[in-house]
């Protein structure tokens, strides 16, 4: 019984994680059709920065908000090479993901594996002096849900402003975006930033709560992401109640739980990629099945 | 006032295909005109009006407004003082977006894309009784998605979310083209009402014939890159459709066009 609480709890920590990952690949990926590769390199560079500033000591709230504006630089960076150089936009998160590679390396002094297993972490220090002894064992996975909801919400309420509508616009039909006299160009930078910023968020997350940091650790990011997304969409998309921003973490959710189960079942974790691919290919078929359709697949 | 003013275009320059479509190529928009401008395929229209709003620019030759030259000036900028109503009703409006989302996005044109909500709600009766003069029912469905519109229904909106915010120019580019007759006439006397109770100044591409004679103060007819009409006024008002028909006839036919 203890084992599958674990499990599940296991699940749920790990799931709310890649769930505010979710988030920002659902603004680039579902707001802005944008498949932006960037993000296997930016959820290790959130990584990467909390690690050196956890080890430096720094108030670990604080690696968090560094996470997200070194992410969100990076989006800036794609979205540079993308709006203003022109380059495609597969290109040009291949690009900023490759740069990235070596940027993290720099960031945490050439060791492909950083451990912080001494410092401060947002699980072991500030909030988590609140709970009480008895729930010691869910203090983490308190904090992540605390977290995710709260980058949730706030996301939501940016999406309701004029600048969110903008956003929403601008993958929507971008022949509005220049006819209300804007330009559509600037407005995507600044998705990427945000979309950007909340994957660097959940990678500093991730090292915080396993207490290293690790150069791999992006790798498949994207077809997380988007295998979340489309999960969700397809499993709690048609509930009129439930906000898309909701959909996509319970998408990571699920699918954490897929990957699990599966691990648990005895796969062997060298395969796990390929399982990745399958159920990504899964989730698209499924959904292109339910929605009748024949053609895109989005 | 706005001018295009020695305009020079030649497409696939410097190619077996090259075409030389303006060639020293002027017109003067004034205030408070309503512009029909009518030519078969080739002739222009569509380029001209892709050089006023600066989705391309000429070889030569400048665009002139109010003194000003704009020939530089990006589109997304231009749409500051330039709207304009697309042939495919799809392109006015944001398909996942609600009506009530549509329209307060265009009332916010002009303002700062800031971190301000979107939508005010003391804003709302304004929208209704502006909804309702479409006699569309659609103030009633202000939380529906703009893409479950029809096509008309949508047109209409573009119409009226592309004249919220005061305008300098209001291009029509074939508005009407993608609807059928019956809602084809329902745009126009609707496009003819906003123009007349705001003051717009209108360039108007139709290829009906019908709404290019009785619509507006001044007609124009373009064939090679060239205003082979220019009537205004009493002129345009005593002009008889077969005289344009005469014309248009002698244009498509040298193109093995009939009508």
């Amino acid at each position: 019984m203890d084992i599958i609480v674990s499990i599940i709890r296991g699940i749920l920590e790990q799931g709310l994680i890649y769930g505010i990952m979710a988030l920002g690949i659902y603004i680039t990926y579902c707001i802005l059709n944008f498949p932006d590769l960037s993000v296997d390199g930016t959820f290790p560079l959130g990584a990467a920065v909390t690690a050196i500033l956890l080890s430096l000591g720094f108030n670990p709230w604080l690696a968090l908000v560094a996470a997200f504006g070194c992410g969100a630089i990076a989006g800036f960076v794609t979205g540079f090479f993308h709006v203003k150089l022109q380059i495609t936009d597969l290109l040009s998160g291949i690009l900023t993901s490759t740069a990235l590679y070596s940027v993290n390396l720099m960031i945490v002094g050439g060791t492909a594996l950083l451990s912080i297993n001494k410092a401060k972490t947002i699980f072991n220090s500030g909030l988590a002096a609140f709970f009480p002894e008895s729930m010691s064992r869910y203090v983490t996975l308190v904090i992540i849900f605390i977290l995710a909801i709260v980058l949730k919400l706030l996301l939501d309420l940016y999406l309701k402003t004029r600048s969110g509508m903008l956003l929403r616009a601008t993958g929507d039909n971008e022949v509005m975006v220049t006819s209300l006299a804007k330009d559509s160009g600037k407005v995507k930078i600044v998705g990427l930033m945000i979309a950007n910023g909340l994957v660097a968020v959940a990678g500093s997350v991730l090292c915080q709560q396993q207490r290293y940091f690790e150069i791999s650790m992006g790798t498949g990011m994207l077809v997380m992401g988007i295998a979340s997304v489309i999960i969700g969409m397809a499993l709690f998309g048609k509930i009129p109640v439930i906000k898309p921003t909701l959909v996509v973490i319970f998408g990571a959710i699920v699918y954490k739980a897929c990957l699990s189960l599966a691990i648990n079942m005895g796969i062997n974790p060298n395969n796990l990629k390929l399982l990745m691919t399958i159920i990504f290919l899964i989730a698209l078929i499924s959904r292109r099945a339910m929605d009748g359709k024949g053609g895109s697949v989005k | 006032m706005i001018e295009l003013s020695h305009i020079y275009k030649t497409f696939q320059a410097g190619t077996v295909n090259e075409s030389v479509l303006f060639s020293d190529f002027n017109l003067s928009i004034h205030d408070d005109d309503f512009i029909a401008v009518i030519g078969s395929n080739g002739s222009g229209k569509t380029t001209m009006l892709n050089l006023l709003c600066g989705s391309l620019s000429p070889d030569q030759g400048q665009i002139i407004r109010d003194g000003k030259d704009i020939t530089k000036m990006k589109e997304y900028k231009r749409s500051q003082f330039i709207s304009r109503v697309y042939q495919d009703p799809s392109k006015g409006s944001c398909p996942s977006f609600s009506i009530l989302e549509n329209i307060a996005l265009a009332d916010n044109k002009g303002k700062p894309f800031n971190l301000g909500f979107g939508i005010k709600r003391d804003r709302l009766d304004y929208y209704r009784t502006m909804l309702e003069t479409l006699k569309l029912g659609l103030e009633n469905r202000l939380h529906d998605k703009v893409g479950s519109l029809s096509g008309g229904q949508r047109q209409a909106l573009a119409m009226l979310t592309s004249t919220m915010t005061p305008t300098s120019l209001m291009i029509l580019d074939e508005h009407t083209a993608a609807l059928d007759p019956k809602t084809a006439d329902n745009i126009m006397e609707l496009t003819n009402r906003l123009v007349h109770e705001k003051k717009l100044t209108t360039l108007m591409v139709t290829h009906n014939l019908k709404f290019a004679l009785q619509y507006g103060n001044r007609l124009i007819m373009m064939h090679q890159g060239h205003a082979i009409m220019d009537v205004s006024g009493e002129e345009k008002k005593n002009l008889p459709l077969s005289d344009i028909l005469d014309k248009f006839n002698e244009i498509s036919l040298e193109y093995g066009n009939s009508l």
